[in-house]
């Protein structure tokens, strides 16, 4: 934590990540519909990084 | 932010959060099953198909037999499975029966013979997307449903907002472990929270739109069928309708390379008083979900009009799988299952998170808020 500021990150900073992992959702979920085959490898591809961040962030980035 | 910005929001997370948990607990749990209703109907209840047949069956003859199981009824519509080579019959007491006073007869698409299954709205399956969809309750029970949807919209809009003076000294994706069990619970609420918003946005959206189908319709029969009607204003429906076979026939010949997908008598909710609604889809995984009208007169069998669907109706059709997650195959299947275990977490760790400061005063909770957690209590 090396921006330890009295004010903290700024809403860019907070969101970027988030933002990101909204964005793959997205483009899985609609993926899928739009096709088959690489559409559908696509769709799970973003979608399941969504699971695979989430038990990431849980054990700890660090701690693997 | 300032103080009073973040306590406003804070408010609504909260009473938004607890007025629809138990719905959204109630959404999730009946919900997992649901996403795997396909396989566990294929497995638990499949209709025994005859091999080795061929041809297309006869509409008119699947019709004489499905009204003569009746007698005095009114035939509704007609569906294809998209699958499997069934026909569903419904037939109700009156044209504009509601689906639970009629009934579903299965025919072999291919010979047109009567299918021995069991009823489809029968199972635990079946009433499992009863309770999901309308709380048991019928149409009220599922315009009830939508408000909750709204109710959780505004809950997740809120969520998103008190995350950032949370986060501000946070990294993202933070969970403290070696803190206050209180500290885990919340940095797993807002980090699962955050992590599956799209998706959980996107299935309350859809799931929302789905309530709302009611509505849709009837704007589609206000505007669109209304419009079709029209040229008939004056003339009595027909005496005699012709032949359903035929009419289909006549789309085919129209529209060649379109699938058929449903049929609806005259007189129903989907059609106008004149018309077999005959409604096309197509052969993309996109365009098999949006379905195009065909209206074919059903005195003369000529056919009168082929059209796309309004953009509220083809929403809906749309949100359909967007919400039940079918459209990617079995792994997509998983991962909706495992997202919505995800959302459980969500639920339960919130609810975790209220019981147990109920009693505490808000200054306290805001003072948590705004520090990310690190104004700890002695416990």
């Amino acid at each position: 934590m090396k921006a330890r500021r009295a004010e903290g990150r700024s809403g860019g900073r907070i969101f970027r990540w988030p933002a990101a992992m909204a964005l793959a959702n997205a483009i899985g979920l609609v993926a899928a519909l739009v096709g088959d085959g690489w559409y559908d490898l696509l769709s799970w591809a973003t979608l399941g990084a969504t699971i695979v961040v989430m038990l990431a962030a849980w054990r700890g980035w660090r701690a693997a | 932010m300032t103080r009073e910005t973040i306590r406003r929001w804070y408010l609504v997370h909260k009473w938004t959060s607890i007025a629809c948990t138990a719905f959204l607990l109630m959404f999730c749990l009946t919900g997992l099953p649901l996403i795997f209703h396909h396989e566990i109907d294929a497995l638990t209840r499949a209709p025994r198909m005859a091999e080795h047949v061929t041809g297309a069956a006869d509409l008119d003859a699947v019709t004489r037999h499905a009204l003569a199981q009746q007698p005095g009824w009114h035939m509704r519509f007609l569906s294809f499975d998209d699958e499997k080579p069934i026909l569903y019959a419904a037939i109700g007491p009156t044209l504009k029966a509601r689906e639970h006073e009629g009934k579903l007869l299965l025919y072999d698409a291919r010979s047109g013979n009567p299918i021995d299954a069991p009823p489809l709205d029968e199972g635990v399956m079946a009433f499992l997307l009863d309770l999901h969809s309308q709380l048991l309750l019928g149409i009220p029970g599922q315009l009830f449903l939508g408000l909750v949807g709204l109710v959780f919209l505004a809950a997740l809009v809120s969520g998103v907002v008190v995350y950032a003076p949370f986060m501000r000294r946070l990294p993202f994706g933070t969970v403290r472990k070696d803190r206050s069990r209180r500290v885990k619970w919340l940095d797993t609420h807002n980090m699962v929270g955050i992590v599956t918003l799209g998706w959980v946005g996107i299935v309350g959206l859809t799931g929302f739109i789905i309530t709302m189908s009611v509505p849709i319709q009837g704007i589609w029969q206000m505007d669109e069928l209304a419009e079709m009607a029209a040229p008939y204003e004056n003339s009595a429906p027909p005496a005699k309708l012709a032949s359903v076979d035929a009419a289909v026939a006549t789309v085919r010949a129209a529209v060649p390379d379109a699938r058929v997908s449903f049929i609806a008598w005259p007189g129903t909710e989907l059609s106008t008083r004149h018309h077999y609604m005959i409604a096309l889809a197509g052969n993309t995984p996109l365009t098999e979900r949006l379905i195009s009208p065909a209206m074919v007169d059903a005195g003369t069998g000529r056919l009168t009009d082929v059209r796309g669907m309004p953009w509220y109706v083809q929403m809906l059709f749309l949100s359909v799988p967007l919400h039940f997650g079918d459209y990617g195959g079995m792994p997509l299947k998983i991962i909706w299952a495992l997202l919505d275990i995800a959302a459980i977490v969500v639920l339960a760790t919130g609810l975790y998170l209220w019981l147990g400061r109920r009693r505490v005063p808000i200054e306290e909770r805001l003072a948590e808020l705004r520090s990310g957690g690190t104004m700890e209590r002695v416990e």
